[in-house]
């Protein structure tokens, strides 16, 4: 017994070395390394580590494990679960015991209700095990969409996912990627050479950058892997284990008290002034405790977690600085996935709302902008959580309606003095509807300016909006934090009834 | 019943300008405009009157009959147009004629004239002053540029005649860059100055700017009150100014001043005004033009002589008589100022906006401060970046750049980003304490890295990793510092049966 | 099962502060120590923070330092006016940030951001074109003054995102330049 036990302990010494120096080389870390920072110190149980591969592939004692480590420790006291796939064992490939051992603890966390960690590296599917991998990729691909909504399921790709193996990193709810050193396509830049005759880099085809930027398939961007798994630490200090569990609270909080009264000052007068959003969800939030989502993706639309005095809260903002923070396809999408994400695990939800409409273009209706923006639109409506508006400037039209409006089952909606709430800007407005007088006028200039100030006074004015019950109250931009932290006390026990159905058509 | 005075400006020069209307015991009339509606100019004035320009393409500064309806409507009887501006536009001269309101400045036609770079050069040849090889006047295409370059010699400079402030200038340096350089400088000032025109003059690479003060009444009075040196520039723009220039022999300060006097009398000038020359390696001295506005740097020359300029332009302006002569203008010491403006000076110099959440000037002996903003005041992009201007006096140069050393070091601003590393780094830099500087030292000197210190990098680094560790130890301690919240009983009821 | 690396999560260890410019300041922290910088003991104490304001002193004198951007693992600090831009890794992340940086090499395309808001006036360049370190590639205009943005790169011209009469917003990416080899 005790040989046995020795001998197994060296062969995983000796293959720990083996990979340390392989991985290194490369700039990557190894699995066990990876795991040993994900996890609290001595925390990690590894399971089915000697499980043996399938018949068929060569069975030297490197290939223990089939490729893949799984099993569950700790992250800050809370139980998670963890596969990290071994890219020096062929290649990290995925054969049938490499994915039933992540199905295994896929179904395990489900049933003990605690978060998944997937650590990929791999080649893809195992050619040798046609198939029979094949299908293993299919039963996590199911257990993947089985957990969506009840575990927190987290996907950091630290090296290539290619082929099928990019799909259950899709289906989770974030995805981490590195710079350089990660890559996610469904085919290569070999095929795309073939097929299209097209030159392209693994780097330009599907790195970090592009997922990060342009696809909006990687959540997460980080220069080293070290930093990511740290940042996988710190997005699961914000989320309960499952969608029945409560949020955390973080005991000790500060917030910049000396700059509430700046809030009065931040947003320019000028509408057609940009300003940058985070700047203020920072100054309304617990000090530096903004986490942003999705942070090169659609940059109009700025998403991310926060806390508002120690509990978690999802932060949709719309940011002014970039297409003036109108709403398009891509900021539709990622709005919606998070507001889905957030209504999943009870996040209650803050909208800081300064938004122009719907950007305009031959472009956006013909990829669907219709189709998109209704997804962000189910999304606000279908959410049972907590939501409070807080209009800043702008408020006009479709996209008024779309972020969380009064209406669409917004539970407070707040504005600032500085609101302006209509159907379109004034200048817009008076073209249309004074058209006749404009044409006719001595002096359209002035006839304008004067036209667009009585709209504005009388019109886009918030206090009109408040005197229709449309918004809550407006209030002085500096009290707006204590006013959304009492909103979100008294509004922690809401509760919703919903139809009773089987689930709703989202327009995907 | 005192006399009411509109400030139809902005900033630090509003604020100076009422100081001293003040104690003439004028009435001071402010415009607040929405872009910048709790400025605190706004709050040193005894009325504020309200204009909305905010939809409007021009500012209510340079906005004529907007300024013509207030001074009827606030019975105004003095209107100060401050520096940049419509300070130089000879139709508000006119048209406050017009309307029987004093213009604090000379009389329309001269600004006219002044502001005309070719009739200027014409009557300062009249006057004797010696000026550049160039142009007459205006040419009127690339080739007659090519011709005139050809025989003044490289390097010259294309001007636009209507120009300031570096637009529409260009400097060639042979000939087949003269066609390429006339185009955009020919379009550049069309776009900035409604006029295309422009001239050619012979260019001096490493110039010095020395420039002339002048104070003159209507009656035929005019001194001056000796030189500022305003080398220290980028694109054209003053950062540093200094009185009197470490460049000037008390001989040439006398020959120039005195020229500069006869060229005011010659013209009937009959205001505060600055006559501007540049002056190569050899002391040799050229007039450029004439300013008939009260510059930004006029506080330099009031520390060394103890003259109030504006005190005195608005006196003759309502036509009193100056009192002063040229005896009783006496220098004492040195003074500098440094400019502060918001402006990211490790990225090219461009504009910064924001919320200046603190500021501290320094304070002490000889030192003046002459400011536009104020803590959680509001810099925007609207109007020019200078946010105020920090002037010592010493009892010569070497002490008047310790005292700016240490003025600079006790300055403390919050927000945003200024150019107070920039004239740190430049009063302590040899090739100006040496007064050897140029127009030019900002190109071919001046790299950001200099503005890098290595005990500050230092210390930002380990304060990063402050911040850093402190993160890092929340994240990847094993023990958490959050609790989990308990959910009620009623949340939980609905949950379960949903 | 057997632990064979384990990760430091000690307060005592060693960090890494990168600026682009490749300086770097290793720094150790100890708890009521003074930190070790580059391998010398410097006596900087931290007089008091508060929200992103921290006060340090350090030979009698003080220094006040802002953060004015934080994002990820890395650090903009503003002391006396001026901005430094740390990264912060630990040893292993700062050896394999070296070895990736060697084997990307210097080719990389070059994105030209606008450095001010302002209006383009003029763009002097289409895609294809080959520039040179130093051609104009167009011109802003900003604060009422035309500034040509010229190639800090010798390339071909990939991408254009701007024509004449476009308003740009500060860091808004307007030209693209591929290295040509």
């Amino acid at each position: 017994m005790e040989e046995t036990f020795n001998t197994r302990k060296q062969i995983l010494q000796e293959h720990e070395k083996k990979a340390q120096h392989k991985q290194h080389l490369k700039g990557k870390l190894t699995a066990r390394e990876r795991l040993s920072i994900l996890f609290d110190d001595g925390t990690f149980e590894e399971m089915a580590t000697f499980n043996s591969p399938y018949e068929g592939v060569s069975k030297s004692s490197e290939m223990y494990g089939d490729g893949v480590i799984v099993g569950q420790g700790f992250v800050q006291g809370k139980s998670v679960f963890a596969f990290a796939q071994d890219f020096t064992v062929q290649g990290g490939s995925l054969g049938k015991i490499h994915g039933e051992k992540i199905a295994k603890i896929q179904e395990m966390a489900l049933k003990l209700g605690s978060p998944v960690v997937g650590l990929l590296d791999s080649g893809g599917a195992r050619i040798q095990e046609g198939v029979q991998s094949l299908s293993a990729y299919a039963r996590i691909f199911r257990n993947n969409v089985r957990s969506s909504g009840v575990i927190p399921q987290i996907s950091v790709i630290l090296g290539p996912a290619a082929g099928g193996a990019v799909y259950s990193p899709a289906l989770t709810d974030f995805v981490f990627m590195t710079n350089k050193t990660s890559f996610m396509f469904l085919t290569g830049p070999d095929v795309v050479k073939e097929v299209l005759n097209e030159d392209v880099t693994l780097e330009s085809l599907g790195g970090g950058q592009v997922h990060a930027e342009k696809s909006g398939v990687a959540q997460f961007l980080y220069d080293d892997e070290e930093h990511a798994i740290l940042a996988v630490r710190k997005l699961l200090s914000y989320l309960p284990s499952n969608n029945y569990e409560s949020l955390p609270v973080v005991k000790n909080f500060e917030f910049f008290q000396s700059k509430q009264e700046m809030l009065n000052k931040l947003v320019p007068e000028d509408s057609n002034q940009p300003y940058e959003i985070k700047d203020i969800i920072d100054i309304l939030m617990d000090k530096d405790s903004f986490f942003e989502v999705h942070e090169n993706f659609a940059k109009n639309l700025v998403v991310g977690l926060a806390r508002l005095e120690g509990k978690t809260i999802g932060v949709v903002a719309n940011q002014p600085k970039v297409l003036a923070g109108t709403l398009d396809i891509d900021a539709s999408v990622k709005g919606a996935r998070f507001v889905r994400f957030c209504d999943s695990y009870n996040i209650p939800l803050l909208i800081l709302e300064d938004v122009p409409g719907f950007l305009p273009g031959v472009n956006q209706e013909h990829n669907g902008v219709i189709r998109h923006g209704a997804k962000l639109l189910y999304a606000f409506c279908d959410a049972t959580v907590p939501k409070v508006t807080v209009i800043l400037r702008k408020s006009y039209g479709g996209a008024y309606i779309v972020m969380s409006s009064k209406n669409t089952g917004g539970d407070f909606n707040l504005a600032w003095p500085s609101a302006a709430i209509a159907v379109m800007g004034p200048e817009g407005a008076v073209k249309i509807v004074n058209r006749r007088e404009l044409a006719d006028a001595e002096d359209p200039v002035a006839l304008k300016a004067e036209l667009v100030k009585k709209y504005r006074d009388e019109i886009a004015n918030p206090f009109i909006a408040e005197e229709k019950g449309l918004i809550d109250e407006v209030i002085n931009p500096s009290e707006t934090r204590s006013k959304l932290v009492r909103a979100f006390q008294i509004l922690s026990t809401k509760q919703l009834y919903r139809p009773s159905r089987k689930h709703g058509n989202i327009p995907l | 019943m005192a006399k009411r005075l509109l400030v139809a400006n902005r900033g630090e020069i509003a604020i100076r300008i009422m100081k001293s209307a003040k104690e003439l015991g004028l009435t001071c009339v402010v415009i607040k405009s929405p872009k910048e509606a709790d400025a605190l100019y706004l709050k040193h004035a005894d009325e504020v009157v309200s204009f909305d320009d905010a939809s409007n393409a021009t500012s209510v500064f340079l906005d004529i009959d907007a300024l013509m309806g207030i001074c009827r409507e606030n019975n105004i009887d003095v209107l100060h147009p401050g520096y940049g501006f419509l300070s130089e536009n000879p139709d508000l001269a006119n048209a406050c004629k017009e309307n029987n309101v004093v213009f604090a400045g000379p009389k329309s036609e001269l600004i006219r004239d002044m502001g005309n770079k070719t009739i200027a050069k014409e009557k300062a040849v009249e006057a004797g002053l010696p000026l550049l090889a160039g142009s007459a006047g205006v040419v009127h295409s690339y080739e007659e540029a090519e011709d005139i370059a050809d025989k003044i010699g490289y390097p010259v400079i294309l001007k636009a005649a209507a120009g300031g402030g570096g637009r529409g200038m260009r400097i060639v340096e042979s000939r087949d860059q003269i066609e390429k350089n006339y185009k955009s400088a020919h379009a550049e000032s069309l776009a900035a100055f409604n006029n295309g025109d422009l001239f050619v003059e012979k260019y001096i690479p490493s110039p010095k700017h020395i420039e002339f003060q002048i104070l003159a009444d209507m009656h035929g009075n005019v001194i001056h009150l000796g030189e500022r040196e305003c080398s220290l520039q980028r694109k054209h723009q003053k950062l540093i100014e200094e009185a009197p220039s470490p460049f000037l022999s008390p001989q040439k300060r006398e020959e120039m001043g005195q020229k500069s006097v006869e060229f005011a009398k010659k013209i009937g000038y009959d205001s505060v005004g600055t006559i501007e020359f540049i002056m190569d390696a050899n002391a040799n001295y050229y007039f450029m033009e004439m300013n008939t506005r009260i510059q930004v740097e006029h506080p330099v020359t009031e520390m060394i002589t103890g003259v109030d300029l504006i005190a005195w332009q608005l006196r003759v302006a309502m036509g009193e008589k100056l009192t002063l002569t040229q005896d009783d203008i006496k220098f004492q010491g040195w003074a500098i100022e440094c400019r502060i403006n918001a402006e990211d000076a490790q990225n090219r110099f461009s504009p910064e906006t924001g919320i200046i959440s603190q500021i501290i000037f320094p304070e002490g002996e000889d030192i003046r401060i002459e400011t536009g903003v104020e803590n959680n005041s509001v810099v925007t992009p609207y109007f020019d970046s200078m946010l105020a201007k920090i002037i010592v006096r010493g009892w010569d140069r070497q002490n008047a750049i310790g005292r700016m050393d240490r003025a600079l070091l006790n300055f403390r601003i919050d927000g945003l980003k200024t150019t107070v590393p920039f004239s740190k780094l430049v009063i302590n830099h040899r090739d100006f304490t040496l007064g050897t500087y140029t127009t030019k030292w900002v190109e071919d000197y001046y790299t950001d890295i200099m503005l890098e210190n290595p005990v500050d990098e230092m210390i930002a680094a380990h304060a990063a990793v402050y911040l850093y560790h402190n993160e890092f130890s929340k994240v990847a301690s094993d023990t958490p510092d959050f609790e989990e919240d308990s959910m009620s009983v009623w949340v939980m009821k609905r949950r379960l049966n949903s | 099962m057997a632990q064979e690396y384990v990760y430091k999560r000690d307060n005592s260890r060693l960090f890494v502060a990168m600026r682009d410019n490749g300086r770097r300041f290793k720094v150790i922290m100890n708890e009521d120590k003074i930190p070790v910088i580059n391998e010398k003991e410097e006596d900087i104490r931290l007089v008091r923070t508060e929200e992103s304001h921290m006060c340090f002193e350090y030979r009698e004198r003080r220094f006040h330092c802002v953060v004015t951007k934080r994002n990820k693992n890395s650090y903009t600090m503003l002391i006396n006016g001026v901005e430094y831009t740390f990264s912060v890794e630990s040893v292993s992340s700062y050896l394999r940030k070296k070895i990736l940086a060697k084997d990307a090499g210097e080719e990389q395309d070059l994105s030209i951001k606008a450095p001010m808001p302002g209006k383009i006036t003029a763009v002097y360049v289409d895609p294809g074109d080959e520039v040179n370190v130093g051609d104009p590639l167009f011109a802003l205009e900003a604060m009422k003054m035309q500034n040509e943005i010229l190639s800090p790169i010798k390339g071909k011209v990939l991408e254009l995102t701007i024509k004449e009469g476009d308003v740009v917003v500060k860091n808004d990416e307007l030209v693209k330049i591929g290295v040509v080899d």
